[in-house]
């Protein structure tokens, strides 16, 4: 981890040449992420969910997006912050996630979406690294946005489709 | 070719010869040209283009041409109405003007060598297309110069376009010699119609390597078989998306060659079915040539050159020769598998050994000439060596053997070789007529996905709908415009869910189809003379259903004929029936349901022998009171049938326990009737679609689940007396005598706020692949017809549930999964395995 962090120190200029660009911010309570916009399909308030059985706590369940079944992830979960009641400004940010080859769409639970921002190049440096206590292997980096700092989420692997789950062999695909 | 000089004056009308040659390999492509076949067509407008470009600006032959060039393309676009009779007309027209273009001999033809001769310099080996252009001006230079009666020139020039012919299929060892060779082959030409008309003696004009010099391989090494011609693997070049279209043609292409091939079995006489063979065949060649398929050229190269002899009617397509055809149809599926499995893996085409078994057999029967000598055909095949042919004929004399029977007895020729040999020797008979063109189908092409994306829009559309019309605000407005407009929204919707679910069903025709020829492969292999009907193939299945129902189909049919229908023919006179049996299929609706029937007219099932083989192998105890049906049912136990032959029923049981699963899966069944020595009927009965399933609601604590009603055997309410524990961890209920294992849906999944008092909840009992759980919830809410929706990637694979459902409040509900939830139970060691 402390290698592969000074690694990415080293590349921090082509780190944020290849990050730099358009980015949907939202927040967790006081932390401000953001998501590539491109990865972005939609955002939608928050609807009933249905909880599904035997899946890990951050998946909270999955909705009906217009006739499609998505499974819907919350991030305060995922990212093991406590967890908050649901309010008005929560809502399902859509986002098209890399499962093996295919493109599948999720929802992920925030507080709420803040903006979209333009991050440029010089701004983004590498994510920190805390060692074995804090996972960060999903942030991409961290953009300094006047006086604030947005950490950058690898949503493909934020959402990898082996921590939803494990096994196999579900009936249908109709 | 700077150093032919033309005959002064000749200069100009040389020019619009040649173009004029062009115009005329122009209208043969035309007239070859199938509508389907965009590569074709596309290729031809660029010709064409490429044709005005020589020609001024003024010329009347330009702007015809562009004209021309503008046609294809509409055709292409697909906006000509009848593109079949605009491809004639434009042939006509350009034939005409081929008529119209002053015809100049010698000049002309000039023109076209010198044209020819820079072509050649400038082809490779390797590129079909202008091969077969190349091919088809010499083919015009023959014609020429038989109409100028000089034969010599019209045997050279046709000679040079056999040789091209024999480069296009690969036949040639030394491809860059025989380029060469027709080259010198083109400056004799050159110099005899320069030179004017004195040198009819073209034969001493020849160059020192004469066209005959580099002949077929299949001729040069007269002491040996022909070898694999091209037996390196070809890796597949070309634009992948056109490879992709050719693999999707050629298979419908020779789907429909079986059928038609099957006509012509019983009716060799059926011109329809022999051209839609012959077209399919020609399309395929012509495709596979524009895309450098190799041995698919070749196969179907020979395999035209067969049928075009029966459309000639120089040969009766019967018996040995179908066969063959047969054979070859298999080959082609089989390369096309090929280009297909290339296109996905690594782009290296699989080298078919039997093509060089299968290709000179097409050839013995497309190139026997009435007359010719049994050894001089298999020779000229390239099945057995001239050294064999010779060495028999000597041993023949001393012997009374026949030529064909001493090759296969010395080893030399296979026996089926020499049978078709024979066939092919004595069928030169048969009074046909043949065209009359057949019409295209009139489908649309659609990408599947696009297809499910559309329908899944509609389902959208009707939940949005229903969720607006039911809406109490809407309802609240208490406006009668308002209901009628929505009443009216409602009519539209429901027929466009109609229209949507109807762009899924396919007929099940073509895997009907599929079976006549297995029937008809299986009675040639069990030599039983067998009839196949079907009845009904219009009935149209989910494309889904449609697509799994084959193998199961297959496996019952090939039951039906190998051990449905009686071995001996005597038996079945005995039993008063026709020499010939009959196997018949059968598709129809009934009470919503989809069913397909398998009837033969055999034996029919032996109750008794069911039975007695059920209880040696364990399946049911001795004694135990059976039905008909139960008894028959029990062929589709798992383990009833055994490689060990018993009796009538032998092999009625192979993999039906996979039949009965196979048909399950699609929420299906099989049922069987049958009566000794008449025959059975197995009947399946499917599901109008895959996507809707019945299924009954019920609560678990605040969770809603759908449960598949055809799972679900009862549901009761337990009383204390049939409740009972064990091992006070595992629980179970008494069902009408029967102690079934008794699993908590709340615990399985963990859900809070369940009824902990079982005598209060509501146990269902469920059917899981023949044994029987119970499931506990909480209450029933309703029984609905459910639309199944994937869960997605992200949820595959969670055991206990099967999917998810868009309920009518627009939520989403999860259908339950028994098999699942059984095992999910018993891995959690709720409760213990006593069934």
């Amino acid at each position: 981890m402390a290698n592969e962090a000074t690694g990415r120190a080293a590349t921090a200029g082509s780190l944020g040449e290849s990050l730099a660009g358009k980015y949907l911010t939202f927040q967790l309570g006081a932390e401000e992420y953001g998501l590539a916009i491109l990865k972005v399909r939609e955002i939608i308030g928050l609807l009933d969910i249905t909880s599904v059985p035997r899946t890990p706590d951050f998946v909270r369940g999955v909705i009906n997006l217009r006739g499609k079944v998505i499974a819907v992830v919350d991030l305060r979960a995922k990212f093991g912050m406590v967890t908050v009641e649901d309010t008005e400004q929560t809502c399902i940010i859509v986002v098209d996630a890399q499962a093996g080859d295919r493109v599948m769409q999720m929802g992920v639970l925030v507080d709420r979406v803040s903006e979209v921002r333009d991050i440029d190049a010089g701004s983004i440096e590498p994510p920190p690294a805390f060692g074995l206590a804090i996972d960060t292997s999903f942030i991409l980096g961290m953009g300094k946005v006047s006086e604030r700092v947005l950490m950058l989420l690898d949503v493909d692997k934020v959402l990898s489709v082996n921590e939803l789950l494990a096994v196999d062999t579900v009936a249908s695909d109709f | 070719m700077s150093d032919v000089t033309m005959e002064s004056g000749a200069a100009l009308s040389g020019a619009a010869g040649g173009a004029e040659a062009l115009l005329g390999s122009l209208v043969a492509a035309l007239d070859a040209a199938d509508v389907g076949d965009l590569p074709g067509l596309a290729a031809l407008h660029t010709r064409l283009q490429q044709a005005t470009s020589g020609l001024p600006e003024s010329s009347a032959l330009r702007a015809r041409l562009l004209d021309a060039a503008g046609t294809i393309e509409a055709v292409v676009l697909g906006d000509v109405a009848d593109p079949v009779q605009t491809l004639a007309e434009l042939a006509h027209d350009l034939a005409d003007s081929c008529d119209e273009t002053p015809e100049s001999g010698t000049a002309d033809m000039t023109a076209v060598l010198d044209q020819i001769a820079e072509a050649l310099l400038l082809v490779e080996a390797d590129d079909l297309p202008a091969l077969a252009s190349l091919h088809t001006q010499f083919e015009r230079i023959a014609d020429w110069a038989e109409a100028e009666a000089e034969f010599e020139v019209a045997k050279v020039a046709s000679e040079a376009g056999s040789l091209l012919e024999a480069i296009v299929l690969a036949e040639v060892a030394d491809e860059a010699a025989a380029l060469r060779s027709i080259m010198a082959s083109v400056e004799a030409l050159q110099s005899v119609v320069r030179d004017g008309r004195q040198a009819r003696d073209v034969a001493m004009m020849r160059p020192s390597t004469p066209v005959a010099e580099v002949e077929p391989l299949a001729e040069v090494d007269a002491d040996q078989p022909v070898a694999a011609a091209a037996a390196q693997p070809q890796k597949i070049e070309g634009d992948e998306s056109l490879l992709g279209d050719f693999v999707a043609e050629a298979r419908e292409h020779l789907e429909a060659c079986d059928v038609n091939l099957l006509t012509l079995e019983t009716d060799p006489t059926h011109d329809e079915a022999l051209n839609a063979v012959f077209r399919a065949f020609h399309t395929i060649k012509g495709v596979a040539g524009f895309l450098a398929l190799r041995d698919v050229t070749r196969l179907s190269h020979e395999a035209e050159n067969v049928l075009e002899r029966a459309r000639s009617g120089s040969l009766l397509l019967e018996g040995m020769v179908v066969d063959v055809i047969f054979e070859a149809v298999d080959l082609l599926k089989a390369l096309v598998q090929a280009v297909h499995d290339a296109l996905h893996g690594d782009g290296m085409l699989a080298v078919f050994p039997e093509l060089d078994e299968v290709v000179p057999r097409l050839k013995l029967i497309g190139g026997a000439p009435a007359g010719a000598k049994l050894g001089d055909l298999l020779v000229q095949a390239g099945l057995v060596t001239k050294g064999a042919v010779d060495s028999a004929l000597q041993r023949q004399s001393t012997g009374n053997l026949k030529l064909g029977e001493q090759l296969v007895k010395d080893g030399d020729a296979k026996p089926k070789d020499v049978a078709i040999a024979l066939r092919a020797q004595k069928s030169a008979a048969g009074g046909r007529q043949a065209q009359s063109p057949s019409m295209a189908t009139d489908t649309v092409r659609v990408d599947p996905d696009r297809l499910d994306r559309l329908i899944d829009t509609i389902g959208e559309l009707v939940i949005a709908e229903s969720m607006v019309s039911q809406a109490d605000d809407i309802r609240g407005l208490g406006s009668a415009s308002v209901q009628r407009q929505i009443s009216q929204l409602d009519k539209i919707t429901r027929e466009l869910q109609e229209l949507g679910t109807s762009l899924r069903m396919v007929p099940v025709r073509a895997t009907f189809q599929k079976m006549a020829r297995l029937v008809r492969d299986l009675g040639v292999k069990t030599g039983k003379q067998v009839e196949f009907a079907t009845t009904g193939e219009d009935t149209e299945l989910d494309r889904s259903v449609v697509e799994r129902i084959g193998d199961p189909l297959v496996h019952m049919v090939r039951n039906a004929v190998d051990h449905g229908i009686e071995t001996e023919v005597d038996d079945r006179l005995a039993a008063g029936k026709p020499a010939v049996a009959r196997v018949e299929l059968r598709a129809f609706h009934k009470g919503g349901n989809i069913h397909i029937e398998i009837h033969d007219d055999g034996r029919g099932l032996d109750k008794d022998a069911i039975v007695a083989k059920a209880i040696e192998r364990g399946i049911i105890k001795e004694g135990e009171p059976l039905s008909d049906r139960e008894a028959y049912a029990l062929i589709f136990e798992p383990g009833f049938s055994t490689a060990k032959q018993v009796t009538d029923v032998s092999g009625r049981g192979v993999g039906m326990d996979v039949v009965k699963r196979n048909i399950e899966a699609l929420r299906g069944a099989v049922d069987i009737r049958s009566e000794k020595g008449k025959g059975s009927v197995f009947t399946i009965r499917l599901p109008l679609t895959l996507a809707v399933i019945d299924g009954m609601v019920v609560r678990v604590g605040d969770e809603r689940y759908v449960l598949p009603t055809l799972s679900i055997v009862t549901s009761i309410r337990p009383s204390a007396q049939t409740l009972s524990s064990v091992l006070d961890r595992g629980e179970m209920l008494d069902v009408q005598g029967q102690l079934v294992p008794l699993f908590r849906l709340s615990s399985l999944f963990g859900i809070p706020g369940a009824i902990e008092d079982a005598t209060e909840a509501l146990a269902i009992v469920v059917d899981d692949d023949g044994r029987r759980v119970c499931l506990l919830a909480d209450e029933l809410l309703g029984q609905q017809q459910i639309v199944i929706k994937s869960l997605g990637e992200t949820m595959r694979g969670l055991l206990g549930i099967s999917g998810g459902a868009i309920m009518p409040d627009g939520l989403v509900g999860l259908i339950l999964d028994v098999s699942g939830l059984v095992k999910l139970a018993e891995g959690n060691g709720l409760a213990l395995d006593l069934v």
